[in-house]
């Protein structure tokens, strides 16, 4: 159980955080955001994005601009804010120094690579 | 072939089958729920929605097809993925609590797949979490009790049909959530396959597979009935059909004389025929009919036909009735006549039967009877008396005031004026011969032949001089009036006794009086 919740929260402050990188390449759309996730391994259904997605939009971090579509209705199209990218700065100053504690606390230690899904 | 249905997606029209619409719309149901509590739900089951069609919009170009299936729904929705999996952003986990699986209100359906009729016993018993076979128990003994069938015909127009699945899935109080969804939805696919309506053989008890299998035997013991009735109910109308005509052949050929067939004037026998032809003709065919229609369910049959039928039935009824009432009308008036005749005096008289059957050859060869057989009895001595006709003779022994004994033959008949009645009385004959001190009796009047039965009756009061002596033979008992042989006779005794009686200045009176008494005593003290 305790497991489980820490996993969930690692899980979830970084998916944030991809997200917000993933937006700040270029414009996206959700389904590819889902593409790149999975590409990274990062696998979460794409149920679990739309309320995410809203809530950073609605917290002002992203833009989205409606796009034609070939097939069916309209995109959304994502951009970051200014705000959006002064977050993901912040992020990822936390990131770096989080990464390099990880990585020192993990010196000396062999993990092994793992596609097994969390 | 199967239904689709066209739905909307946020201004995309899509054809969508039954099946995967119910299930996407459980899905999407499950989402809306799920999002309920979280702001801007709107907006994430907007975006969720637009991203399900374009995802249809994809899966249908791409294998050109123009119908969405249920794989296409669980293709999409697998990858929307479930709404459990949707929590992993939730920042409140409280939220969780109030989504997922939710419990449903059970409603009160009828379950067709679990019928014997109606499926109303089988819904009421989802309802209440019983077994079917014990609600069909109560309502089998309610039937009994005369409140059965009505009650049964108003549920069955009140509870509406479980038609969907989410309908069925209410109606066993299932939450409907897109797993159970599924679950039920592969249950039902995998039934088909394995040519049950519903697999749940590991799902539920086996108490409840038995009630299913009592189900299933009904409705095989309901097929089975219904097959019966229709194979016999088709001969029955061949073999009635072709009865009539023989029958009415044969009735006009003036071929059926005896009782109640005489009844009936010549003028109305093919009416009659024809409107009893009818009465039976009709039911029979509509419950063929029905028993078709219950056995192959597309059998449809237009309510033009029955209500046909009712008219042509109530038509024969009518015809019958009218007719009947006019035979009825030929009993009105009763008239008669009395035939005086002296017998030779004797101190004592034998009354017997005439044991001579009026029999003529013309008559045995019409009835079709061996003569010298018939059921293992002889015919010429049998003391029945023609049997074309109801009994028809009585008998009354009284003291004469004279000194010669004296018979009188009382013939009456009825008819629809008194004139036609005592005709109808004179053409009836009966036969009394004396030889010496035996007095032989018919047994009936004789009528001829083709005449009409008009309650052609003949009373006979014997007069008989005080202080002579009758035998009595005992076949005379169901024809004698105010005296019963059996006072006169030892018991177990044979019908051609002859019981001794003297006529007194009272009447009649058994000779041997005290002698049967006793034994009577006798055999009580026994």
């Amino acid at each position: 159980m305790i497991v489980e919740n820490t996993q969930t929260q690692m899980r979830k402050g970084i998916l944030e955080y991809c997200i917000l990188s993933l937006i700040s390449r270029e414009e996206i759309y959700a389904s590819d955001i889902i593409s790149e996730l999975t590409k990274a391994r990062l696998i979460v259904v794409e149920g679990t994005i739309y309320p995410l997605l809203t809530r950073l939009k609605n917290n002002g971090l992203l833009i989205y601009n409606w796009q034609e579509s070939t097939s069916g209705p309209p995109r959304k199209y994502y951009i970051l804010s200014p705000a959006g990218l002064e977050v993901l700065k912040r992020l990822d100053t936390t990131w770096s120094e989080l990464s390099y504690a990880v990585e020192v606390s993990l010196e000396n230690r062999i993990i092994e690579p793992t596609t097994e899904k969390s | 072939m199967n239904k689709t249905i066209i739905i909307n997606i946020n201004g995309t029209v899509f054809h969508i089958e039954e099946d995967a619409y119910e299930v996407l719309r459980t899905y999407m149901t499950g989402v809306k729920r799920h999002f309920t509590y979280t702001t801007d739900s709107e907006e994430i089951v907007t975006d969720i929605e637009n991203r399900l069609a374009e995802m249809f919009s994809e899966r249908l170009k791409l294998d050109h097809k123009q119908v969405i299936i249920i794989d296409d729904v669980e293709f999409v929705t697998e990858k929307m993925g479930v709404v459990d999996d949707f929590d992993i952003d939730e920042e409140d986990q409280t939220i969780r609590l109030s989504t997922g699986a939710y419990k449903t209100e059970k409603k009160l359906f009828r379950d067709t797949e679990d019928s014997l009729v109606g499926g109303v016993c089988s819904g009421i018993g989802h309802y209440f979490g019983v077994e079917p076979k014990w609600i069909r128990l109560i309502a089998i003994i309610t039937l009994f009790m005369g409140i059965g069938i009505p009650l049964y015909i108003i549920l069955w127009l009140i509870i509406p049909k479980a038609k969907s699945r989410v309908d069925k899935m209410a109606m066993k109080g299932e939450p409907i959530n897109i797993q159970n969804f599924k679950k039920n939805f592969d249950e039902e696919i995998e039934g088909l396959k394995s040519g049950l309506r519903t697999a749940s053989k590991e799902a539920k008890p086996a108490i409840n597979r038995l009630a299913r299998f009592i189900g299933k035997a009904g409705m095989l013991f309901i097929k089975f009935i219904g097959a019966i009735i229709i194979l016999t109910g088709v001969i029955g109308l061949f073999v009635l059909a072709l009865g009539l005509i023989t029958f009415l052949g044969y009735w006009n050929g003036n071929q059926l004389n005896t009782f109640p067939f005489n009844v009936v004037n010549p003028g109305y026998k093919s009416v009659l025929t024809l409107s009893a032809f009818t009465l039976i003709f009709i039911p029979i065919t509509a419950l063929v009919i029905f028993a078709i229609r219950v056995l192959f369910a597309h059998f449809e049959v237009s309510k033009t036909l029955y209500f046909g039928m009712l008219i042509i039935w109530l038509a024969g009824l009518g015809i019958g009735v009218y007719h009947i009432s006019k035979i009825g009308s030929e009993f009105n008036e009763e008239a008669q006549f009395s035939v005086k005749s002296n017998l030779k005096r004797s101190k004592s008289f034998y009354l017997k039967l005439n044991p001579v059957q009026y029999l003529t050859k013309e008559d045995s060869m019409d009835y079709n009877i061996d003569p010298n057989n018939f059921k293992g009895r002889i015919i010429l001595n049998s003391r029945r008396g023609e049997f074309n006709l109801p009994r028809n003779v009585s008998l009354k022994i009284e003291k004469a005031d004279v000194g010669t004994p004296v018979l009188i033959q009382e013939f009456s008949a009825k008819g629809p004026d008194f004139q036609t009645a005592l005709e109808n009385a004179q053409r009836a004959k009966h036969r009394y011969i004396q030889t010496d001190s035996t007095l032989l009796f018919d047994g009936n009047t004789h009528l001829q032949k083709g005449e009409l039965w008009r309650d052609q009756n003949v009373h006979l009061i014997l007069r008989i001089p005080e202080s002579t002596t009758l035998f009595i033979e005992g076949t005379l008992n169901r024809y004698l009036e105010d005296y019963s042989l059996w006072d006169c006779q030892p018991q177990n005794a044979k019908s051609d006794f002859l019981s001794e009686w003297i006529m007194t200045a009272n009447g009649l009176k058994c000779k041997n009086d005290s002698l049967y008494n006793q034994k009577e005593n006798s055999t009580e003290r026994q």
